[in-house]
């Protein structure tokens, strides 16, 4: 059956959608020596083997996922990148890739669809190709946390060795070069100089107008989220169309901004750049010496194992924050017998993302007006500053949320499950329900970790990652102090009751996972210096969320992006 | 894979999780052919934990109101749901019900290419389509 939903749109998505630019091509065969390997199609990696292969070097970038095409019905609302419940629509595949979720006090083997797997995506585009998009700059005092509130007991806390300055130029290219929609007048902590965003904002949608009042009462100022996402035609891609589902799949007009459909394209267009999909990278290889050479890749993932080495003069790992470290940790060799990079036992430490506190209220009137994406009022007035808390987090309302995952997280605790009542209340507040929410600055914990584990096997016989360990217990301080304000927001908005509730102590990584390999001034508690360089290794370098020191408290997509541009033009320049 | 009594049985547990109202009731609104494609692929598991509820809310409804649960009529059906949700009787339907409410909701309130919901009609119903949006088929 053909739902066509999105049609009544009135405009013409045969002509608009993205689809034939996805189809595969016949794969161009894997040579067997390229100036840069470059690991991982996703935010880093796209971006890095762009800039490489446009300073003239011969790339290859290896994504283990392939291209996703966008469900033109819509999409699958059980089975996508924000409702796992029966499978992804952006990858991984589930048997092949299991992990070990050692949390518990009985390790368990899990698949993508469970939440202690911590999926991000695994596809060309990487989380980039069905992410929210929301496109926030790292607050200067995120990048020196330990000087501003000290070390907790316990905690990893620590500044980075670059500055929001070192970072401020490259936030400005990914803005203008990908294309981000905002509106800088209000975005006051990011110092003078910037230049604006080349689109305008998302306007305030329904239930932006009651947060708008409920912020002006309460004195705060707020602001749109900024979105690597097109208000007007930019870059040659369409504008976006308002649609209902937006975070958790791919963009039915190719008006998303992921590297899919920017950086990866342009690299391509240099004629220097090769991406092989569908290809997984089972281990960095070292020679007598212990330095770098190459990759050991397993071609035609799925028809077979096939393995087979690729040399190269520089290798960049961006595999994403898990499956990085994971790497990193298979690659061993008599010189390097716990890993690479893992000499002084730091890789796959400090797991971190974002602890997500939010809270719903009840609004009298619908103010929901089916406008996509969602989020169109934010505030960062509680980023730092919070009284007898570590950090804080950016508040703003969410995506627009299918009715089923309403259904799942949206309801009060006090409405049955099932019965009459179950559904009268479905029928009469999914459009009066708002929602506030923020990620919390979480507190990293050295015991957050990723490890190899000892028996499990992915389908080609690679250990898997083992994840144990929870963040550290001033995180979830924070996450109350945030979740207080939440309330408060909904409360002077007008709702008339307010429910949700901070979170308790575990472990997160998940779509914002990061910090498994950071960066730093001292070899003996960092794993890379400053521009992503492993310690130890000329030729080996990492450019995903695995490098941050803190992950802010806003979402870091645009922070790994960033980072990459910057890590991107120094390779390049080697 | 489900007999036709098995099969009336869990149109009405189902039509109790989801009732009628001025919108449709569950199975009205595809839940059956949501669950029969589930049954048949990724809730395969399910199958024997809800055979065994089925025949228990049998037993139990023709224990009580000397008739099966499908035809007892839907205030003895809510009756006896309240009931089990209470933890007064069919221990195994009580463990099978957030389960079977989940589903329930997966089949009315997902997109019809799951097999329920085919007109969109929750989505109207909740308001995820605005008055005058209908499918263009
Ligand atoms: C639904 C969703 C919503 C999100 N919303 C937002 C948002 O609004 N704002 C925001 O800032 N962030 C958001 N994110 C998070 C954002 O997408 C991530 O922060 C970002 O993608 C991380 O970039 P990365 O380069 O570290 O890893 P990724 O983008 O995950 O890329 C890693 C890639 O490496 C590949 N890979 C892994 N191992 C191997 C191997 N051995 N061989 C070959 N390839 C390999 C993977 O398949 C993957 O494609 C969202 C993510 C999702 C999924
Ligand atoms: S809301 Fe806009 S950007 Fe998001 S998927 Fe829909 S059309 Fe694309």
């Amino acid at each position: 059956m053909a739902h066509g939903w999105l049609s009544l749109t009135g405009r013409d998505l045969g002509a608009l959608t993205g689809l034939s630019r996805a189809a595969d091509a016949a794969p161009e065969p894997i040579q067997a020596e390229y100036d840069c390997i470059v690991i991982g199609a996703g935010a880093g990696g796209g971006i890095v083997a762009c800039l490489m292969a446009e300073a003239g070097h011969r790339t290859l970038l290896v994504e283990r996922g392939s291209h996703v095409a966008p469900d033109p019905d819509g999409g699958d609302h059980l089975r996508n990148q924000r409702l796992s419940l029966y499978g992804v629509n952006a990858g991984p595949s589930l048997a092949e890739n299991p992990r070990v979720d050692a949390t518990g006090s009985a390790p368990r083997t899990v698949l993508a669809t469970d939440g202690a797997w911590n999926n991000n995506a695994s596809c060309v585009g990487g989380g980039t190709r069905v992410y929210g998009a929301q496109a926030w700059r790292f607050h200067p005092k995120d990048f020196r946390m330990a000087s501003e509130y000290g070390v907790p007991d316990g905690s990893s806390l620590a500044d980075w060795p670059i500055t929001y300055g070192d970072l401020a130029p490259h936030y400005e290219r990914v803005e203008w070069e990908l294309g981000v929609a905002g509106d800088t007048s209000s975005y006051g902590y990011t110092g003078s100089g910037s230049r604006g965003y080349p689109m305008p904002p998302f306007p305030v949608t329904g239930s932006g107008v009651p947060l708008a009042r409920g912020a002006a009462s309460l004195g705060w100022e707020t602001l749109p989220p900024p979105m690597l996402m097109n208000t007007i035609p930019y870059g040659g891609r369409n504008a976006c169309i308002h649609c209902r589902h937006c975070v958790g799949f791919p963009c039915p007009v190719d008006a998303k901004n992921g590297v899919h459909s920017t950086m990866i394209p342009r690299g391509l267009a240099t004629g220097l750049l090769q991406l092989a999909t569908g290809a997984v990278v089972r281990e960095i290889v070292t020679d007598g010496k212990g330095e770098v050479t190459g990759v050991a890749l397993l071609e035609e993932a799925y028809t077979g194992a096939n393995l087979r080495s690729v040399r190269a003069r520089t290798v960049v790992v961006a595999a994403g924050a898990i499956e990085t470290a994971r790497l990193l940790l298979n690659s061993r060799s008599s010189m390097h017998p716990d890993g690479l990079g893992n000499a002084s036992g730091h890789v796959g430490r400090n797991l971190q993302g974002h602890y997500y506190p939010s809270a719903r209220g009840l609004m009298e009137e619908p103010c929901w007006d089916g406008v996509g994406p969602g989020p169109c009022i934010a505030t960062c007035r509680f980023n730092h500053g919070n009284p007898g808390v570590i950090g804080g987090a950016m508040l703003c309302n969410d995506f627009i949320e299918l009715p089923i995952i309403f259904w799942r997280n949206g309801l009060p605790p006090d409405v049955p499950r099932w019965g009459i009542e179950n559904k009268r209340w479905m029928r009469e507040n999914y459009r009066r329900t708002l929602q506030v929410t923020g990620p919390v600055q979480e507190i990293p914990s050295p015991n957050a970790r990723v490890e190899l584990d000892g028996s499990v096997r992915d389908r080609w016989g690679i250990p898997v990652a083992r994840l144990s360990g929870r963040t550290h217990p001033e995180t979830v301080k924070t996450a109350a102090a945030i979740w207080e304000r939440c309330c408060e927001w909904l409360r002077a908005s007008g709702a008339s009751r307010i429910w949700g509730g901070p979170p308790g102590l575990g472990l997160s990584g998940g779509q914002h996972q990061a910090g498994t390999c950071r960066m730093g001034r001292d070899p003996r508690s960092s794993v890379t210096d400053s521009f992503g360089r492993v310690h130890g290794h000329q030729n080996l370098f990492i450019a995903d969320a695995s490098l941050h020191v803190t992950n802010g408290g806003f979402n870091p997509v645009l922070t790994v992006m960033a980072m990459a541009f910057r890590i991107g033009g120094f390779v390049a320049a080697l | 894979m489900l007999t036709p009594s098995e099969l009336s049985t869990l149109r009405a547990f189902m039509d109790c999780l989801i009732p009628a109202d001025d919108w449709p009731s569950a199975w009205r609104n595809g839940v059956g052919q949501y669950l029969m494609r589930q049954f048949a692929g990724p809730l395969r598991h399910m199958l024997p934990a809800y055979r065994s509820a089925l025949a228990e809310l049998d037993a139990e409804s023709v224990a009580r109101f000397s008739c099966p649960f499908a035809d007892c009529g839907s205030e003895r059906q809510l009756e006896l749901l309240v009931a089990i949700a209470a933890g007064e009787a069919c221990p195994e339907t009580r463990n099978l019900l957030p389960a079977a409410a989940s589903h329930a909701a997966e089949g009315y309130y997902a997109d019809p290419g799951n097999g329920g919901n085919p007109e969109m009609t929750s989505w109207r119903m909740v308001g995820y389509l605005l008055p005058g949006e209908i499918s263009a088929p």
